[in-house]
């Protein structure tokens, strides 16, 4: 992790869907930073809003939502304030997104020569020089005989490889930034398991950093250098990944860690979160979490704990970080059991 | 992204009584009110013939004018209500059925039945309807019941083309395995599981097959072939007047008007009907 | 029924679909094409125990369960339970027996009746049965939502009102309201969302001691079936590849398809990643399985004889095993 400027860096950033019924906050006040060569995994579940943050900064945001607040800095420049044409060279160029399901988020109609001739679209390159440029594409995501798959469309090629493909396209420009969007949650496993390791030789190879949404914490565990955990449209939980698994100080990442079914649990039940996931139209005062949290009291539900760094990089949005101080995390760290005896 | 949509257990849909769905139930409810008690509304007998009063134009006495026999053409409408309501809900209803057990049976069990089934529906639809119904009356003869026979020997295609459809598609449903693994019987699926599921389209079709009953019921006594005279009935009516139209507009102007309403209730009820299944609010 | 003998029998069962033949096809005489979803499956599965059925998709997992449960008829072979052969019953008898095997859906959002109430859906399994004499059908209903979590507030609402979790749980009560002696559970949390999950895995898991269930666990998410079974069987391509107890399958897979799979499954623990195995390509169709073993295009101790002949399901002492050369991957 170098201390340079990072390369990303989302400040306080809020979206919102207001239609005439109601206004659903799904984005409510999240900052984060990436830096160069790091991989950097939002996890939660479905509604918590890390989708959103991720189309955000390339406002790829639907109506009617809209990003109503906060600043995303590229390399020093705000993408929210963004013209339209500066944030074209962006997209797509320097910050690329892959989806969770290559047949709906590739063109089905356009071979994937032209989808990947159209990533090359900004630079000087001739056609030719396209041409090559793509079929090494291919190969450096593992697919087969390029030569013959480039002039082929997407429904002809089989899970794994679409997956390929359609990183093959996001990466044709070599960007700084890939946002994966739950990449693997469709795959088999052993398909989602190269995938993964696929983008991290890439990562290595290009030089990239990768912002990567999931709910799987399996997969966070794979990949990850930092993660952030997310509830109810804001940050609840940051640190890397070690201290993460080994330390968790939040009562939802804590739970979450614990409702996973994992051969360490054999025996005993696995943990519940009551309750039921939050209303993003309508939440409660204080923290979003205190309906559901076993530590919860009076405090918790009257004003909105902020994110406090309770040790070096490690960032925690809760009242009651005494309680949380015994949480067993799932991992031991070698070196601390070693310090402790 | 499901999870979060939760609706508190609710009374009747306040969607129910949107402003269309009303005035739609307002005047069929009024029709059948006019059909069941005619004399409340006229006093003038509908056959009675009187020759002092032939052709006067509409007046507080005669809302409607009488025609070239002195008949009060306002109590020939109201008297005609009945009838033409008959056709309408009747003319409905047997081909409703009918259609939808055919429909059911069809996209159920599929196979060889199914494409029988489908063979002759398509025969049925290279004809436009109403032709089909003037080639039956032609070989039954005239008169009201027959127009009731051939409404149901051509309506049920449409309605067992629609639950054939959606049948094909719910039967492979997780909740239709669910009830095959509970070991309910065939009968039990089709009726208490499957139709429920796929008689919502029928039901709006139904709303626009009254309007389209009572028109070629009344298409059939225009062209002399469905009621005989001098039994009123709309289309009867209007077929009477045709001869006097220039100087004797409103013999067939005030029934035309009159079913247009009728139909255009109807057609309300279906819309307003559909637009809540289409927003899944029924 | 003596006490070892196995209370369900799965023997030499195959599923296979005819793939659509046009009038041109059978006129040349194209040979029928069939996409082979279960082959010649052995199984056995005793009381009170919980088998998990694990594979990828197009495994024929869900397949078996429907052909075990008579969604499909199965092509050939034959399902036994206590000792009695249903494969071929028909119409009333078939009906009747069902009652002894249930199913959980996967999809809670598509397994419940839209138009029947959640009261409605259980009393009718309950009447048509006669489970319980009519007066206290009532009473049933109520215990069964008790047993499975739900109140009986919640027995007049529609399913559209509940929840993924709550709907699952009505599933789970209408399985369980013909007092099935096997249930089977095809995938019943992949749907729901993660923090939801644990809630239904645990409530299966209570249900299966408190009442001595049978359960048959569908699942691809290994880490849930390492966790909830007892006996594990793993499938590829429609064939049973690794049969035995789920702590001895995971702790020593002496398949390679399987340590593979364990091997690939991320693991919640960022110190541990490096977990090298090798596996090529993808797994081919089910239209076209290959002549030998299944596994042989892709396995990385593929031996000439793999390619020709297809390894038997061998007894391993209660550990069975279908390879050539098993225990070579060693994990």
């Amino acid at each position: 992790m170098s201390m340079e400027e990072p390369l990303l860096e989302v400040k306080d950033l809020r979206v919102q869907f207001v239609t005439k019924r109601e206004t659903v906050k799904a984005v409510d006040g999240v900052s984060f930073f990436i830096g160069r060569h790091e991989t950097l995994g939002i996890v939660g579940e479905s509604g918590c809003g890390k989708s959103q943050t991720c189309r955000a900064i390339l406002r790829l945001i639907k109506k009617p939502g809209k990003i109503v607040g906060g600043q995303i800095l590229y390399q020093g420049n705000d993408i929210v304030t963004m013209p339209e044409t500066e944030l074209r060279n962006i997209r797509g160029k320097e910050i690329s997104i892959i989806f969770q399901e290559p047949m709906t988020s590739l063109n089905p109609v356009i071979s994937i020569r032209k989808q990947m001739r159209e990533a090359f679209c900004h630079t000087s390159m001739t056609e030719a020089e396209k041409y090559q440029a793509s079929l090494k594409m291919l190969r450096l995501v593992g697919i087969p005989s390029p030569e013959e798959r480039i002039n082929g469309y997407v429904h002809q090629f089989s899970g794994g490889m679409r997956q390929r493909a359609m990183i093959a396209i996001a990466l044709c420009s070599r960007p700084k930034l890939l946002i994966a969007d739950e990449p693997t949650t469709a795959l088999d496993v052993t398909i989602q398991d190269q995938v993964i390791k696929l983008l991290g030789n890439l990562k290595q190879e290009l030089g990239m950093s990768i912002i990567l949404v999931t709910h799987d914490l399996g997969v966070v565990a794979e990949m990850c250098d930092k993660v952030a955990v997310m509830y109810a449209g804001m940050i609840v939980e940051m640190t890397d990944v070690v201290t993460l698994f080994a330390h968790p100080r939040h009562p939802y990442t804590y739970a979450l860690m614990g409702s996973v079914p994992d051969q360490r649990k054999v025996g005993s039940d696995l943990e519940v979160i009551q309750g039921n996931p939050p209303n993003l139209a309508d939440l409660p005062a204080g923290c979003p979490f205190a309906p559901r949290c076993r530590y919860a009291d009076g405090a918790c539900s009257q004003s909105r704990p902020e994110l406090k760094e309770i040790s070096q990089g490690h960032l925690v949005r809760c009242h009651h970080l005494d309680r949380t101080a015994s949480f067993a995390g799932i991992i031991t760290v070698p070196e601390e059991a070693s310090d402790a005896t | 992204m499901r999870e979060r949509i939760y609706m508190k257990h609710r009374p009747l849909p306040p969607a129910l009584v949107a402003p269309s769905m009303i005035v739609g139930i307002l005047i069929i409810a009024f029709a059948f009110f006019v059909a069941f008690f005619p004399q409340l509304f006229t006093r003038f007998d509908p056959l009675a013939v009187n020759t002092k009063a032939r052709m006067l134009s509409p007046s507080a006495e005669h809302p409607f004018g009488t025609d070239n026999y002195g008949r009060d053409v306002f109590s020939r409408v109201v008297y005609g209500t009945a009838i033409d309501l008959k056709i309408g809900i009747f003319g409905m209803l047997i081909p409703l059925i009918t259609g939808t057990i055919i429909g059911l049976v069809a996209g159920y069990y599929g196979g060889v039945l199914d494409s029988i089934l489908m063979r002759i529906i398509d025969i049925f639809m290279a004809f436009p309807f109403t032709i089909l119904v003037i080639a039956i009356m032609t070989i039954l003869g005239p008169g009201i019941q027959n127009v009731f026979i051939a409404l149901w020997f051509v309506g049920w295609v449409d309605y067992a083309k629609l639950v054939r459809g959606d049948t094909l598609t719910v039967k492979n449903s997780e909740y239709i395995q669910a009830a095959k693994v509970a070991g309910f019987s065939d009968k039990r699926i089709l009726l208490r599981h499957i139709m429920p599921n796929v008689i919502s389209s029928s039901i709006v079709f139904a709303t626009s097959d009254v309007v389209l009953c009572m028109l070629t019921g009344a298409s059939m006594s225009f062209l002399g072939l469905g009621v005989q005279l001098p039994t009123p009935e709309w289309g009867a009516i209007m077929n009477e007047g045709r001869a006097y139209i220039s100087y004797g507009w409103w013999i067939t102007f005030f029934p035309g008007l009159v079913m247009a309403i009728t139909g255009i209730g109807f057609s309300l009820v279906g819309d307003s009907f559909a637009d809540l299944i289409r927003t899944k609010r029924v | 029924m003596q006490p070892d003998k196995p209370l369900m029998e799965v023997k030499d069962l195959c599923m296979w679909f005819p793939v659509k033949r046009t009038i041109m096809d059978s006129l040349s005489g194209k040979p029928k094409r069939y996409v082979k979803a279960v082959n010649d499956v052995n199984l056995s599965v005793r009381k009170g125990e919980s088998l998990g059925l694990v594979g990828e998709s197009g495994c024929g997992k869900s397949t078996l369960a429907k052909s075990i449960i008579r969604l499909y008829e199965p092509t050939s072979g034959s399902v036994w339970l206590k000792g009695k052969d249903i494969t071929h019953l028909k119409g009333r008898q078939l009906r009747t027996q069902r009652q002894s095997m249930q199913m959980i859906f996967q999809d809670p959002y598509s397994s419940l009746n839209p138009r029947m109430t959640v009261y409605e859906t259980i009393a009718e399994v309950l009447s048509v049965h006669h489970i319980v004499p009519k007066e206290n059908v009532h009473e049933e209903v109520a215990r069964l939502l008790e047993l499975c979590g739900m109140s009986m507030d919640s027995a007049d609402r529609y399913p559209g009102e509940f929840s993924g979790g709550q709907r699952q749980r009505v599933g789970i009560a209408r399985a369980l309201a013909t007092r099935p002696d096997l249930v089977l559970a095809d995938e019943p949390v992949s749907a729901l969302d993660v923090s939801i999950r644990a809630q239904i895995i645990n409530l299966l898991s209570h249900l299966q001691k408190e009442l001595d269930l049978t359960i048959l666990f569908i699942s691809h998410d290994l880490h849930l079936v390492h966790y909830i079974t007892t006996r594990v069987a793993v499938m590829y391509l429609g064939s049973i590849v690794e049969l035995g107890r789920t702590s001895e399958v995971f702790a020593h897979p002496l398949h390679p398809y399987t340590s593979i799979l364990i091997k690939a499954a991320p693991v919640m623990d960022p110190l541990n990643r490096d977990r090298v195995y090798t596996i090529k390509g993808e797994p081919p169709s089910p239209l076209d399985i290959p002549k030998g073993c299944a596994f042989s295009q892709r396995c990385p101790f593929c031996q000439e004889i793999c390619t020709r002949e297809a390894p038997p399901l061998v007894d391993r002492g209660g550990h069975l095993v279908a390879c050539h050369f098993p225990g070579r991957s060693g994990i």
